[in-house]
């Protein structure tokens, strides 16, 4: 026998108790072409070619997990940002584009269509200034449609005025889907240094840079990792990485393989494997968990941005050496109500929005995930979006923001949103007032770290 | 599946040579002594395209508590789907039952979903479990 029994339980532990899975397998679809001067037009387009590219994609790669033996989780489809797709038209409707899309997700049975996006780090077209005032509507009458914006890069630097608007954006938002707990803000995401290729949502947008089509994978295994944590002991945090590193190597292979054979039956390309750690409201599947089974009592107790430092490296350092086309996000994702050791450690106050932010600086995403009480200002959203995206660009990295102010909700509450988007504790935010600040606007400009040339 | 071809090649091969009224045992001798010089290097030039032989095979674990008619039943289920038994390592420890097979599945009878709902099933009656997944999908994580 060629393999051991020890290797063959391995796998079965991992893809059978460990909920080790194909987080998504996401297909980008380049829309560029779909322009035209006649929204009708365009929507025809756009509806045609999502359902000609994606049309076998749910029941192709439902067959390969069941050949493999794994979970793939979700079948998503990320888009060109669709501010550029409707820029040509004379009629910006925007949010008719929006129903347009979500109609085609849902006709092809995806879980999630992400690209209802504009990138306005720099500043805004006509268009996006539209674009940016549909979000609300667009939002609060699809149901699959994700959206993002990307306010910032290290090279440009922040866009505050899109931030403040972003502010208001998802207050209006929140109230145009209070009646479940203003799920609207949870497809939706604010970055700085957004990548093209990122497979997760509700940030997926399939950037100007990428080929027609394209296959991306996003692999999930924190219950793998916080099993081998478990295992190890009372070994050092050198060798505690050694463990975490072999175990990242195995899950990306496995997810690299899945991704090569979903691109080669759609006959499309394979784009990148996202190696990110994305938790799951799952009990053991939960990236928090893996914090306490380094032993910190919660996650966010001191010690958690080192904890979270090293685990994001070892992930990336396996992931690495497994694939050569890792890209994405590629780190930890720390998204509050979708992991369940986290809503308990905001839950017992271990968690608060400070240290969540702290993290955020060094694992893959950012402030993910994060409910807060419907009253609070739009200003505040904008200045908390702001401090996250500033990590961002002056360390070179992605960050996003994804906050929920759920309206009627105080500290303490909790809002569910149901499925994988789980439910979230309202966490505390600073009382004291910033609205000065973002109502000056304007562009802070891009650090000197951005002078590489 | 090849390697058939290729031993019932070498036999018509022998049988040519040494004639119609040659002996059954002799030519089996030869055949078997020449497929196992040759063997290696086919192994060798089957690595090089590792993928879709590997593609075509399953790895089928089964755990459980004990009993007689375990292989039994797994390997007629396997006959049932047409599927050919590669390797088989079974061990019983302390009354637990523990077995891997691979299986080339290349000529698969129905549907992969069929054949696991048919071993689910059996797994159910049986009173154990019984998983289903490609073999490359452990050379992947388990080989370099």
């Amino acid at each position: 026998m060629q393999f051991t029994q020890r290797e063959i339980l391995e796998t079965i532990r991992m893809t059978e108790m460990e909920h080790l899975d194909i987080r998504t397998v996401t297909m980008g679809i380049n829309l560029r072409d779909c322009a035209d001067s006649d929204i009708n037009r365009v929507c025809e387009k756009v509806y045609n070619k999502i359902i000609r590219y994606a049309g076998q994609l749910v029941e192709t790669v439902n067959r390969i997990g069941v050949e493999f033996g794994i979970t793939i989780a979700n079948k998503r489809i990320s888009i060109t940002p669709v501010a550029s797709v409707g820029e040509a038209c004379d009629n910006k409707d925007y949010p008719r584009l929006a129903r347009t899309i979500d109609k085609a997700a849902v006709e092809v049975g995806v879980d999630f269509i992400g690209g209802y996006s504009a990138l306005v780090h720099k500043g805004f077209t006509r268009a996006e200034e539209i674009f940016m005032a549909s979000i609300p509507e667009a939002l609060s009458t699809t149901e699959r449609l994700c959206s993002s914006v990307n306010a910032a890069t290290t090279r440009a630097g922040i866009n505050m005025t899109a931030i403040r608007q972003l502010g208001q954006i998802i207050k209006v938002t929140a109230q145009r889907t209070a009646d479940r707990g203003g799920i609207g803000c949870a497809k939706f995401v604010v970055f700085a240094n957004a990548v093209e290729d990122n497979p997760f949502m509700a940030g997926a947008f399939f950037g100007v840079g990428e080929p027609e089509v394209v296959v991306n994978v996003g692999v999930s295994g924190p219950g793998v990792v916080n099993h081998a944590v478990r295992m190890a002991g009372d070994c050092d945090l050198g060798e505690l990485s050694e463990i975490i590193k072999r175990t990242a190597f195995k899950v990306t292979r496995a997810g690299e393989l899945v991704g090569r054979e979903a691109a080669r039956r759609l006959g499309v390309e394979f784009g990148i494997i996202d190696l990110s750690l994305a938790p799951t409201p799952l009990p053991g599947d939960s990236v928090g968990e893996i914090l306490e089974a380094m032993g910190l009592e919660r996650a966010g107790a001191p010690g958690s941005t080192a904890a979270l430092a090293m685990l994001t490296d070892a992930v990336k350092k396996g992931g690495a050496m497994a694939s050569s086309y890792v890209g994405g996000m590629s780190g930890a994702f720390i998204p509050v109500s979708e992991d369940a050791a986290m809503i308990e450690a905001a839950q017992v106050g271990a968690l608060t929005l400070e240290k969540l932010e702290a993290m955020t600086s060094v694992c893959s995403v950012g402030l993910d995930m994060v409910a807060v009480p419907g009253d609070t200002s739009a200003e505040t959203i904008s200045a908390i979006i702001a401090d996250e995206i500033a990590i961002g660009v002056v360390n070179n990295k992605t960050t996003g923001v994804r906050i929920i102010p759920v309206p009627g909700k105080k500290v303490g509450e909790i809002v569910d949103f149901g499925g994988l988007l789980g439910s979230a504790p309202i966490m505390p935010v600073n009382q004291f007032n910033c609205a000065r600040f973002i109502n000056r606007g304007g562009r802070i400009p891009a650090p000197v770290q951005s002078l590489r040339n | 599946m090849d390697n058939q071809d290729l031993i019932y090649q070498l036999t018509r091969a022998v049988f040519n040579r040494l004639g119609s009224g040659s002996d059954p045992a002799v030519v089996e001798g030869i055949v078997t002594d020449v497929f196992r010089i040759v063997e290696p290097s086919l192994n060798g030039s089957k690595s090089s395209q590792p993928d879709q032989a590997s593609a075509d095979r399953l790895i089928i674990s089964v755990f459980g508590l004990d009993h007689p008619g375990i292989v039994a039943a797994v390997s007629s289920i396997l006959a049932e789907f047409n599927c050919s038994i590669i390797d088989i390592n079974q061990t019983v420890v302390q009354n637990k039952f523990a077995m891997a097979m691979i299986v080339n599945a290349r000529n698969l009878r129905g549907d992969i979903s069929q054949l696991k709902e048919r071993f689910r099933s059996e797994g159910d009656r049986l009173g154990v479990r019984i998983f289903v997944q490609r073999e490359d999908l452990f050379n992947t994580m388990h080989r370099l």
